[in-house]
């Protein structure tokens, strides 16, 4: 085992070792860290085929493995340095500067390399329909019309009655799936829990009181009403599961855009998953959604070390601890508080952190599930319960900091 | 103790301001941080992910490259603006240029990571008359125009009225203000920014009046007083001054000295003035080419030096 070495310095020997001539893609020779992240790794690695070439750590019959898997692609690859400079030449016609290039091009670049090999004659014409096809709204309009003929109850049965969780077995479940996390399995219990929200109130102090630790912060809702209500046709919302058929079809549209479905289809999908325990259908993404919100009800960004809880739950929350610790250096917050008062709304927000945190936890899994996307491993469970809190917390050093220099 | 941070992706970066040390360095996510072997070298990052003791052997000049890049961060919060003191600001444009290119180049480890993206104001980088300003346009991705405007507002750093104690006053003074209290940029840092006057009539009134820096917002920010026994709390109005009514006999408020009258500004820290000497002391340091540890001038720097300060 004493040639395992980091994967980041094999992958770059690797592509050397493939000598792949697409400088749009690397520098100084090697590939750039959006090109490993958002092009060689979903798309030509692709950890879900091949798992043991995703280890944080590779031997030698990994390196030969990268090698070839680029010496493979070497053609598609070099010419998807082609195609994404002319993609970035597109942007500046459009006099695009939002998001990033590398991030937002490089998959597209691929696609592109794959459906027409070397960029032709056509090349530019195809690069301006994509870049209007990435920045474009989709279009939605006739969404309203079908929302209108839904019958009054689109969803019979809602909150009729149903077995009781066994809450004790239920939060064992969830605190394993963040602590060890070693299995991910079918949670019977998670689907009884988010049906018995439905009939029974007081479900989630109840899920909290079953756990024996110093959380959860106070006022963890997953929704306005208890027991929570048949999502609203339209309309925006604040919590979680609240959020309008509306919202989730739009959402849907615009995850399904690339497929064929009709949008009265997408819309009886959507009536449908919205019927399913915590309005998913994927039983690992209710188990996903149901640890996010034991997580979130550790999480307190602002309260420095909290050392309770789940492995997951002490990584976040030290990790959310340290970055408002640097916003302290940074002369953007002092010492946890707002150090403006124009910040004062944003800073109460992070102290209910759960709430833009579940909101987008739901969010992302709604995505997935429609995709019918389904978790590999409790790996990639906890990738997306980490990077949603590192998400939300990037989202509120901006506004933070956008609070303060709408003042200076 | 002055800290500088980098938060670079899957980890963070920490230094003391004036001490030539490695980094503490606090893994996040040993998956993210998957360019530490660059840092640390790969036994050491390799013993890391198996959760083995390894003694880093530090790549050194790369160590330094990302201390000076965390020193820009530091300074974009940190210079002690002062008409008081004269330190003319930092230009934040050419500033934050220079951040953004220095980022750029470390995407290998900055990419994806919340120090990763450095906002930059298309338009004032337009008006920039800086070999920087063009290289930083092109990493917007945008056309670069050649410059005609000049570069730099004229930052008018005249000292603002301050206050003339009239015919009641009884005492008068100033105070210093804690730096990490307020928000970078808008109060002199200097330590004599807070004056204050106490004005005795039918009853001790203290007032209080901020040194602005040009253009910044104040109100709301919160004063707090001390004088002898009596406390008074209060906020900063748009120009910078607070009137704090003193629950005080006039007798009382007549036996004050200047040594029992405190007034405090911003939210409540502890911060040591020795700390606030030791960052004029190094800023000025740097500006004269004593070598310290958090590397070469910034641009924004430089051009002070060449405005002749």
């Amino acid at each position: 085992m004493g040639d395992m070495r980091p994967r980041r310095a094999v992958l770059a020997e690797s592509w050397v070792a493939a000598s792949v001539n697409a400088p749009a893609l690397t520098r100084d020779g090697l590939p750039v860290a959006r090109a490993v992240k958002c092009l060689l790794d979903p798309l030509v690695i692709r950890p879900r085929l091949r798992p043991e070439l995703a280890a944080p750590l590779l031997g030698p019959a990994e390196a030969s493995a990268l090698t070839e898997l680029f010496d493979a692609h070497r053609t598609r690859l070099e010419h998807t340095s082609d195609w994404f400079l002319l993609l970035r030449a597109a942007r500046r016609r459009a006099r695009i500067t939002d998001g990033n290039a590398q991030e937002l091009y490089f998959p597209r670049a691929f696609e592109l390399a794959s459906l027409h090999g070397a960029p032709g004659a056509d090349a530019a014409d195809l690069c301006d329909g994509v870049i209007a096809a990435v920045h474009g709204e989709v279009s939605v309009g006739d969404l309203a019309p079908l929302l209108d003929a839904l019958p009054a109850d689109p969803f019979p049965g809602w909150d009729a009655p149903g077995p009781a969780p066994d809450l004790g077995t239920l939060a064992a479940e969830l605190w394993d799936l963040l602590d060890s996390g070693e299995t991910l399995e079918e949670s019977h219990e998670v689907a009884v829990w988010g049906t018995a929200l439905r009939h029974t109130p007081g479900q989630l102090d109840a899920l909290f009181t079953a756990l024996e630790w110093p959380g959860p912060v106070a006022g963890l809702r997953l929704s306005a009403a208890d027991p929570l209500p048949a999502p609203p046709l339209r309309g925006e919302s604040t919590h979680a599961l609240d959020r309008s058929l509306e919202i989730r079809a739009r959402a849907a549209l615009r995850r399904a855009r690339e497929q064929a479905d009709s949008a009265a289809d997408l819309l009886a999908a959507e009536v449908d998953r919205a019927l399913a325990p915590l309005g998913l259908h994927d039983p690992f993404w209710r188990s996903t959604f149901a640890a996010g919100v034991l997580l979130a009800a550790g999480l307190e960004p602002l309260a420095g070390r909290r050392d309770f809880g789940p492995t997951l739950l002490r990584q976040v929350q030290s990790r959310l601890a340290k970055e408002a610790y640097v916003l302290h250096l940074r002369r953007l917050l002092a010492a946890g508080q707002a150090i403006d008062p124009r910040q004062e709304k944003v800073v109460a927000e992070l102290h209910a952190f759960w709430l833009p945190y579940l909101n987008r936890l739901w969010a992302r899994l709604h995505g997935l599930d429609v995709l019918g996307r389904s978790p590999a491993d409790t790996d990639e469970v906890w990738d997306l319960l980490t990077g949603v809190a590192r998400s939300v917390m990037y989202d509120h050093r901006q506004l933070i900091r956008d609070a303060l220099e709408s003042a200076a | 103790m002055i800290t500088l941070a980098l938060q670079a992706r899957g980890a963070t970066l920490e230094w003391p301001l004036r001490d030539d040390t490695l980094p503490r360095l606090t893994v996040h996510d040993p998956a993210e941080a998957d360019w530490l072997h660059l840092l640390i070298g790969e036994a050491a990052h390799v013993g890391l992910l198996r959760g083995e003791d390894h003694a880093p052997a530090w790549n050194r000049p790369l160590a330094a490259r990302l201390r000076h890049l965390a020193f820009g961060h530091w300074l974009r919060a940190w210079w002690p603006t002062s008409v008081l003191d004269g330190v003319p600001p930092l230009d934040r444009t050419l500033l934050d240029a220079e951040l953004a290119l220095l980022t750029d180049d470390l995407d290998e480890i900055m990419a994806f990571s919340p120090d990763g993206e450095i906002p930059l104001d298309e338009e004032a980088l337009r008006t920039l008359r800086h070999p920087l300003a063009a290289r930083a346009l092109e990493l917007l991705g945008v056309a670069v125009p050649a410059p005609t405007v000049p570069t730099r507002e004229d930052y008018a750093l005249v000292a603002g009225d301050r206050l003339t104690p009239g015919a009641t006053a009884v005492l008068s003074g100033t105070s210093p203000h804690a730096w990490a209290a307020v928000p970078a940029g808008r109060i002199d840092a200097s330590e004599h920014a807070v004056a204050w006057v106490l004005e005795v009539t039918d009853h001790p009134e203290l007032s209080v009046a901020v040194q602005l820096l040009p253009g910044a917002q104040v109100a709301g920010i919160a004063v707090r007083a001390t004088a002898g026994p009596a406390q008074a709390a209060g906020v900063l109005d748009a120009a910078g001054t607070a009137q704090l009514s003193l629950p005080l006999e006039p007798a009382a408020a007549w036996s004050l000295t200047v040594a029992d009258v405190d007034v405090r500004i911003g939210v409540d820290v502890a911060e040591d003035g020795e700390e606030r000497a030791s960052v004029r002391t190094l800023v000025a340091q740097r500006r004269t080419g004593t070598p310290d540890p958090n590397g070469p001038l910034y641009q924004a720097e430089r051009e002070l030096i060449i405005e002749d300060w």
